[in-house]
C-alpha cells in the first residue's frame, strides 16, 4: 500500500547554533558536530540511538555525509547527502520521514551548515553550477545579487511596488529579530535607514541582501510512538522542482502548482496557519512564495505588507529570517523549519507565538540561469 | 561574434543555455541559430560585490531575443526597458550588450 500521509513520524527536536560573521577557529564539521550535540540534548535522545543521518553543506568537501557520521561517532543504517540549497531542509525532511515510516531508521538527525572563508564564498558563487561557471561568472557579477535585482525590478513593475514596500518587509522581519538573541542584526531598522542604505545592485540595497555568516541547524526525527509530549507532526509536504525550465519570469515558483494539493493534504487552509517561515534570500522572494502559497489571495502585495506583515497579524519569519539572522549557506535551507518547530514546541522565547499549532514552511533555491529551480513546502502541527 | 542559440530539430523550440533533452518533445538532436540583437526588458547596475573594491559599477541587462530566450548580458552602458541592444558573445562565454536605440513598438 502506498502511504501518502506522514503518520507515524515525529519531529522530536530542533536546534540552531549561534551564527557568526567572519568566524575563526572553527570548521564546517565542527559546526555540524555542535548542532548535532545540541539537537540531541533538546530532544533528550542518546547519541547511540541515532541510526540515520542527512547532511547538506556547500563547504563540506572533500568530505561527505558518511565522513560526518564517522566524525560524530555514529553507525547509521540510513544516510543521505543533499545538494538543494535553500530547499534542502524540506527535501531532507521528506526523505527522512519516509525512511522512518518504512522502518529503514528509527532516529534520524538532519544537519545543514557551512563555514565560509572569503575564498570559499567566492568559489561557491562562481562555480555554483555549470551554467554559472560558463555563462554568469564571465559576466563578472560575483553572485546572485544582480540576478535578484533584475527579478525585483520586474516584480516592482508587475505589482506597482516601490522600494519602501520591500523596506517595510525587511523592517517587519527586523522587529522579529529584535526578539531573537541568536540574530546577527538585532537593532531597530527604520525606513529612512533602509532607503538611505548603500545600493548593492539597484533596486537592492544592503538590507535586501542576506549577511553571509557561518552556522548550522538541525532537526531530529523519530517514530511517532518514540516521542510523546512536544513532538511536531507533518500534516503535508510537497515539492516541485524545475517547473518552468527557466522560461518564466521567475515571479512564480513550484509552490504555485503544489499549494492546492498541499492544503488539501493538510486539511487546513492559509487562514488556519499560526505562523509562516518562508525562504528569504531576498525580500521579493518572500512575497512571491507567500503569494504562491495562497496567503495573498487578492494579489494586493502592498496591502498585504501593510496590513499583515507590518502589524504582524500574520507572523512571517519570526526568527527575523535570514535577512536579519544571517545566511549560513545551506543552514539557511533548514533555518525556517527549525524556527517553526521551536515555535510549535513553545521554545521560541520572547518571540513565541501564543498557542501556535499550525506552521507553514517553504524552501526555495538553486539558481540555474536566472532564478531558483527548487521550491517545496511543509505544513507542521504542534502538540504541546 | 553573434550569440549562438540551440534549436531542437524535433519541435523547433529555442534554448539558451543548451540542454541535453528538449523538455517539449524529448528530442536530443540540435541545430543552432545566431542572434545579433534583442530588446532590453530589465537592467541593474551592480555597485558592491564581495571581494571587489567598490564601486564595481557593472551594468547587467535581461535582453529578450526575437527567437524567444531571455539572455543575461553585460551592458556597456546603462539602458532603459524597450531599448534595442546589439549582442555579441566573448570567447569567455560572456554575452555582451551595447544599447543602440529605443526599440520600435511591436
Amino acid at each position: 500500500m502506498i502511504t501518502m500521509t506522514f503518520d507515524g513520524v515525529a519531529i522530536a527536536g530542533a536546534a540552531e547554533i549561534p551564527y557568526a560573521r567572519k568566524a575563526q577557529g572553527i570548521t564546517t564539521t565542527s559546526l555540524l558536530a555542535s548542532v548535532f550535540v545540541k539537537v540531541l540534548a533538546t530532544a533528550e535522545i542518546a547519541h547511540n540511538e541515532v541510526d540515520g543521518i542527512a547532511v547538506s553543506s556547500f563547504t563540506l568537501k572533500p568530505d561527505h555525509a558518511i565522513d560526518v557520521a564517522w566524525q560524530l561517532g555514529i553507525s547509521p543504517r540510513w544516510s543521505m547527502e543533499d545538494t538543494h540549497g535553500g530547499a534542502c531542509g524540506i527535501n531532507m525532511l521528506q526523505h527522512a520521514a519516509r525512511a522512518i515510516q518504512v522502518g529503514d531508521a528509527n532516529v534520524i538527525v538532519i544537519l545543514a551548515g557551512d563555514h565560509f572563508q572569503p575564498s570559499d564564498f567566492k568559489d561557491l558563487v562562481e562555480n555554483y553550477n555549470r551554467t554559472t561557471r560558463d555563462y554568469l561568472t564571465p559576466l563578472q557579477f560575483g553572485g546572485p545579487n544582480a540576478l535578484f535585482a533584475l527579478l525585483t525590478r520586474h516584480h516592482m513593475k508587475v505589482h506597482g511596488l516601490d522600494r519602501s514596500d520591500y523596506g517595510l518587509l525587511c523592517i517587519a522581519q527586523r522587529e522579529w529579530a529584535r526578539r531573537n538573541p541568536l540574530a546577527v542584526y538585532r537593532s531597530e531598522l527604520t525606513l529612512d535607514e533602509y532607503l538611505c542604505a548603500p545600493v548593492v545592485a539597484d533596486p537592492l540595497c544592503r538590507y535586501d541582501c542576506v549577511p553571509v555568516v557561518s552556522g548550522a541547524n538541525a532537526l531530529v526525527l523519530t517514530r511517532g510512538d518514540r516521542t510523546p509530549g512536544k513532538a511536531v507532526g507533518i500534516r503535508a509536504l510537497r515539492c516541485l522542482y524545475n517547473p518552468d525550465h527557466q522560461e518564466g519570469d521567475g515571479l512564480q515558483t513550484g509552490l504555485k502548482s503544489i499549494s492546492e494539493r498541499l492544503w488539501q493534504d493538510a486539511g487546513v487552509g492559509p487562514a488556519g496557519i499560526d505562523l509562516v517561515s518562508v525562504y528569504d534570500d531576498y525580500p521579493v522572494m518572500v512575497l512571491v512564495q507567500l503569494a504562491d502559497l495562497g496567503f495573498i489571495p487578492d494579489g494586493d502585495m502592498r496591502g498585504f505588507i501593510r496590513n499583515r506583515l507590518v502589524p504582524r497579524t500574520l507572523p512571517v519569519n519570526t526568527s527575523g529570517g535570514q535577512l536579519s539572522v544571517g545566511q549560513a549557506g545551506t543552514a539557511g535551507g533548514l533555518h525556517g523549519l527549525v524556527e517553526a518547530v521551536l515555535q510549535l514546541r513553545g521554545e521560541a522565547g520572547e518571540r513565541q507565538i501564543a498557542r501556535a499549532r499550525f506552521a507553514a514552511v517553504s524552501g526555495y533555491g538553486m539558481v540555474q540561469y536566472r532564478y531558483g529551480m527548487c521550491a517545496n513546502a511543509v505544513l507542521l502541527e504542534g502538540s504541546h | 561574434m553573434s550569440v549562438e542559440l540551440s534549436v531542437c530539430v524535433g519541435c523547433g523550440h529555442v534554448y539558451f543555455p543548451q540542454r541535453e533533452l528538449c523538455h517539449r518533445c524529448s528530442g536530443r538532436a540540435w541545430t543552432t541559430i545566431t542572434v545579433s540583437h534583442g530588446v532590453l526588458e530589465d537592467s541593474t547596475t551592480l555597485l558592491h560585490q564581495i571581494g571587489a573594491e567598490p564601486p564595481v559599477n557593472a551594468h547587467l541587462g535581461a535582453v529578450r531575443t526575437s527567437a524567444g530566450p531571455l539572455l543575461l548580458s553585460r551592458l556597456k552602458e546603462p539602458g532603459a526597458p524597450n531599448m534595442r541592444v546589439r549582442l555579441t558573445q566573448a570567447p569567455s562565454g560572456a554575452i555582451l550588450g551595447e544599447v543602440e536605440c529605443p526599440a520600435l513598438a511591436p
